[in-house]
C-alpha cells in the first residue's frame, strides 16, 4: 500500500514535469526574447535591403535583353532606341511583396541609362548579379539609386543604395562598327569612278571599300576587340555609251558622247559581340547578339567626249563582283 | 488515524515534495538554455538561410536558373539542383518558383526572394533545419 502509494506520487510528479516541458517546448516563430527579436528584425532588413536590390537588378537586366535583341535584329540606333524599364513598376511591386512578408515597407527606384565609355577592370557584385563578367566599353551601363525603408516590430531601417551595373552586350559598340561600314560604302561610291570597261572599274571600286572598310569599320572593332565583323558585298558596274548630240561644223561633223559609270553596292553588315559573357535571353532562348542591316547606295558619274569620227552605236556594258570582308 | 498511517503519509509528502523540487530545479536549468539556444539557432538560420539567397543572387547562379526556367526546364528540377548546392548536410529546403526540393523536420529559419523578370514573377525560398 505504501509502495503503491509511493509510486503514484512519482508518476504524477514526473507528469506534471512532462507537461511543464511540453508546455515551455519552444515553437517556430515564437519567441521566449525580445533581444533575439530584435537581432531577428536587424539581420532580416539587411537581407531583404540586398535581396531588394538584386531583384531590381535582375528586372532592368531582363527589361534590357528584349530591347537590345531587337534593336540588334532590326539594325536599330541604340542611342535613340534603347530604353530603361520603368523603375516605379518594379518599385511598387516590391513594395507589395515586402507588405506580403510582413514588413511595412516603402521603396522607390531611379535609374539612368547610358553608354559605359571605359572598361572596368573590377566586378562589383551587381555585374555578377547581371551576368556581366566583363563590364567593357560600349555597353549600356544602369545608375540610380534605390530607396528602401522597412519597419517591423522592433525595428525601422532605411537606407539608399547606389544602382551601378553594366549590361555585358555592348549594343553601342556594335552600332558603331556598323556604322562605320555604312561610312567606308559612303565614301566608296562618292569617289569618282571613270572608266570604258566595267570589270575593271568593279575591281577598282573592290579594292578601295575594302581599304576604307579596314580603315573604318575594321580599326574601330579592333579598337573595342572581340568584336566579329563580316560584310557581304555585291558591286555591280554599269558603262552606258551613247551619242549626246552632234553638231555640223566647218570642218566637218562633230560628235558628243556621253559616257556614264553607274556603281551600286548591295551590302549586308553581321557585327557580333563575341565577348563570353555577351549573350541575351530572348524568345526562349539564351542567344548572341548580332547586329544586322542590309543596305544598297549608287551613284552615276557622267563625262563627255567629243570626237570627229564616224557615228559610234549605243553601248551598254555590266560587271558584277561580289565578295566578303571579315574583320 | 493510527500513528503509523500518519506516519506514512508524512514519508510520502516528504518523497513527493522532495521530486518535484528536484525536478522544477532540472527544469529551471534548463529553461533558459533551451529558450536561448532555440531563440538564437532561429536567428542564425535565418540570417543563414537569408545570406544563402544573397550569395545565389549575386553570384550570377540565380540569372542563369531563371533562364533555365524560362526557356521550359521544370521548377522541380532547378528546385533539385538548389537544394544540392545550398544544402548542409540536408538540412535544407528550397523552394523555386512554387516547387520544393530537399526534407528538413523543423523549419528553424526562412527567407523569401522575389524576382520579376521576363514577363514572370519567381518566387525563391530557402528553409533552415536544425
Amino acid at each position: 500500500m505504501k509502495a503503491r502509494f509511493r509510486g503514484l506520487l512519482y508518476t504524477s510528479a514526473i507528469v506534471v514535469v512532462g507537461l511543464s516541458l511540453l508546455s515551455w517546448a519552444p515553437r517556430a516563430g515564437r519567441f521566449y526574447g525580445e533581444r533575439n527579436a530584435r537581432i531577428l528584425e536587424i539581420v532580416s532588413t539587411y537581407n531583404a535591403e540586398k535581396l531588394a536590390l538584386a531583384s531590381y537588378v535582375l528586372y532592368l537586366r531582363s527589361g534590357l535583353d528584349g530591347q537590345i535583341y531587337s534593336i540588334a535584329y532590326t539594325g536599330g540606333d541604340p542611342y535613340s532606341m534603347l530604353s530603361l524599364p520603368p523603375p516605379s513598376s518594379w518599385a511598387g511591386w516590391m513594395e507589395a511583396k515586402l507588405e506580403e512578408d510582413g514588413w511595412n515597407a516603402s521603396v522607390q527606384a531611379t535609374g539612368h541609362l547610358s553608354e559605359l565609355l571605359f572598361s572596368t577592370g573590377g566586378i562589383e557584385e551587381q555585374n555578377r548579379c547581371a551576368r556581366c563578367f566583363m563590364p567593357s566599353k560600349g555597353a549600356p551601363r544602369i545608375t540610380g539609386n534605390l530607396y528602401i525603408s522597412i519597419s517591423g516590430i522592433y525595428t525601422l531601417k532605411s537606407s539608399s543604395t547606389r544602382v551601378d551595373f553594366v549590361h555585358p552586350v555592348r549594343i553601342y559598340a556594335l552600332y558603331k562598327v556598323g556604322k562605320a561600314v555604312d561610312t567606308a560604302v559612303n565614301m566608296t561610291i562618292q569617289h569618282s569612278w571613270r572608266g570604258e570597261n566595267p570589270c575593271a572599274v568593279a575591281s577598282s571600286v573592290e579594292q578601295f571599300l575594302l581599304e576604307k572598310l579596314e580603315q573604318t569599320a575594321g580599326a574601330k572593332a579592333a579598337q573595342y576587340g572581340m568584336i566579329h565583323l563580316r560584310v557581304q558585298y555585291t558591286i555591280t558596274v554599269t558603262v552606258k555609251r551613247r551619242l549626246a548630240y552632234s553638231h555640223h561644223t566647218d570642218d566637218g561633223t562633230e560628235y558628243t558622247y556621253k559616257y556614264t559609270v553607274r556603281v551600286s553596292i548591295s551590302y549586308s553588315t553581321q557585327v557580333t559581340d563575341m565577348k563570353p559573357d555577351a549573350k541575351v535571353f530572348a524568345a526562349g532562348s539564351v542567344k548572341r547578339v548580332t547586329w544586322r542591316k542590309s543596305d544598297s547606295k549608287s551613284r552615276v558619274t557622267a563625262r563627255w567626249y567629243k570626237t570627229t569620227t564616224d557615228h559610234l552605236p549605243p553601248v551598254t556594258r555590266t560587271c558584277v563582283r561580289t565578295g566578303t570582308y571579315t574583320g | 488515524m493510527s500513528r503509523l498511517r500518519l506516519r506514512s503519509l508524512l514519508v510520502a509528502a516528504i518523497d513527493a515534495s522532495a521530486t518535484l523540487a528536484v525536478c522544477m530545479f532540472i527544469l529551471a536549468s534548463l529553461y533558459p538554455t533551451v529558450v536561448r539556444s532555440y531563440d538564437e539557432l532561429t536567428v542564425v538560420k535565418t540570417a543563414e538561410a537569408g545570406m544563402k539567397l544573397v550569395n545565389y543572387s549575386f553570384s550570377g547562379k540565380l540569372l542563369r536558373d531563371i533562364w533555365s526556367y524560362c526557356s521550359g526546364v521544370p521548377a522541380s528540377q532547378i528546385a533539385s539542383q538548389l537544394a544540392g548546392q545550398m544544402s548542409d548536410e540536408d538540412r535544407v529546403q528550397v523552394s523555386f518558383a512554387g516547387s520544393e526540393a530537399g526534407s528538413i523536420g523543423d523549419i528553424n529559419g526562412f527567407f523569401q526572394l522575389h524576382v520579376k523578370a521576363y514577363g514572370r514573377s519567381i518566387e525563391v525560398e530557402v528553409r533552415e533545419g536544425p
